[in-house]
């Protein structure tokens, strides 16, 4: 399967970027981020460590990165996918506002569990993209779901989720994609690299 | 500051009217919603908004009911 380039994947995060007016910046040299991360691992959320390495974060339209931007030594595809992700949660923002999307996704682990389903989506349909009609996109989508846990949901929360992204995978096996975000990126994507696509 | 907060808890007590049964489905117009575990209506896909993935897929999509639930079906007219 071919890979792709740094400069396919810098590309693309510029496009998205450019498109919904997002502002990347280095999670490691954030203070807010280190004041996020001392909360969750204080109070047993998540370690600080975990989520300052492992855990890519939008508020508004700031995405906190922890990995450079088409550095070979991360998984490449893997960024691209991150990007659609994040840029769902702005879309998210936009769409029902960024009053109502922050107070639900911030205080309430069922509307959280599906913000998050919605954009899991999106890592649905680009891996489905990516890999071809063959791939369980389904059975990918729902173990996504299951890094929910790690957002203070509980099990009743993300079996909500997998519902929702067991609608999503029926429509996408016939052919329907409706994450604007996936949209956008499957259209930059045939465009700029349809050697990446396996469909 | 407080006023941003008040708002923010207003919203989430308002928001999504209450469902039966946890993961029950239906369409609301274009929009397909399932009962979440806190039993209100949460949004899933919005049938208006899908596009084909590839050509020949269908272009126009529309809520609708089938044997598992409530999902987006092709063929709808816009």
């Amino acid at each position: 399967m071919t890979e792709p380039t740094p400069v396919v994947v810098r590309n693309f995060w510029d496009f998205m970027s450019e498109g919904y007016e997002s502002d990347v910046i280095p999670k490691a040299d954030s203070e807010l981020m280190k004041l996020v991360a001392g909360f969750l691992d204080v109070t047993g959320i998540l370690d600080d460590e975990t989520f300052m390495e492992n855990f890519t974060t939008t508020l508004h339209n700031n995405i906190y990165i922890p990995f450079e931007i088409g550095d070979p030594k991360r998984d490449l595809w893997s960024q691209i996918r991150t990007c659609v992700h994040e840029h769902q949660h702005i879309e998210q923002g936009n769409r029902d506002g960024w009053i109502e999307f922050g107070g639900l996704y911030l205080t309430s682990p069922a509307f959280r569990a599906n913000y998050e389903a919605e954009a899991y989506g999106c890592d649905m349909e680009l891996e489905f993209w990516r890999q071809g009609q063959s791939f369980d996109a389904k059975a990918y989508g729902q173990r996504r779901v299951e890094t929910l846990k790690n957002y203070g949901c509980k099990p009743e929360h993300i079996e909500q989720a997998k519902q929702t992204i067991a609608i999503r995978a029926g429509v996408l096996a016939q052919g329907g994609l409706e994450n604007k975000c996936s949209q956008l990126a499957v259209a930059w994507l045939n465009q700029h690299a349809p050697e990446l696509c396996g469909l | 500051m407080r006023y941003m907060l008040l708002v923010a808890a207003l919203t989430v007590v308002g928001c999504g009217t209450t469902c039966p049964k946890i993961k029950a489905t239906r369409c609301n117009g274009q929009l397909v919603e399932t009962c979440g575990a806190n039993k209100k209506w949460m949004r899933a896909m919005d049938c208006s908004e899908v596009k084909p993935l590839k050509p020949g897929a269908a272009a126009n999509w529309t809520c609708g009911e089938t044997t598992t639930g409530h999902t987006c079906v092709p063929g709808g007219v816009k």
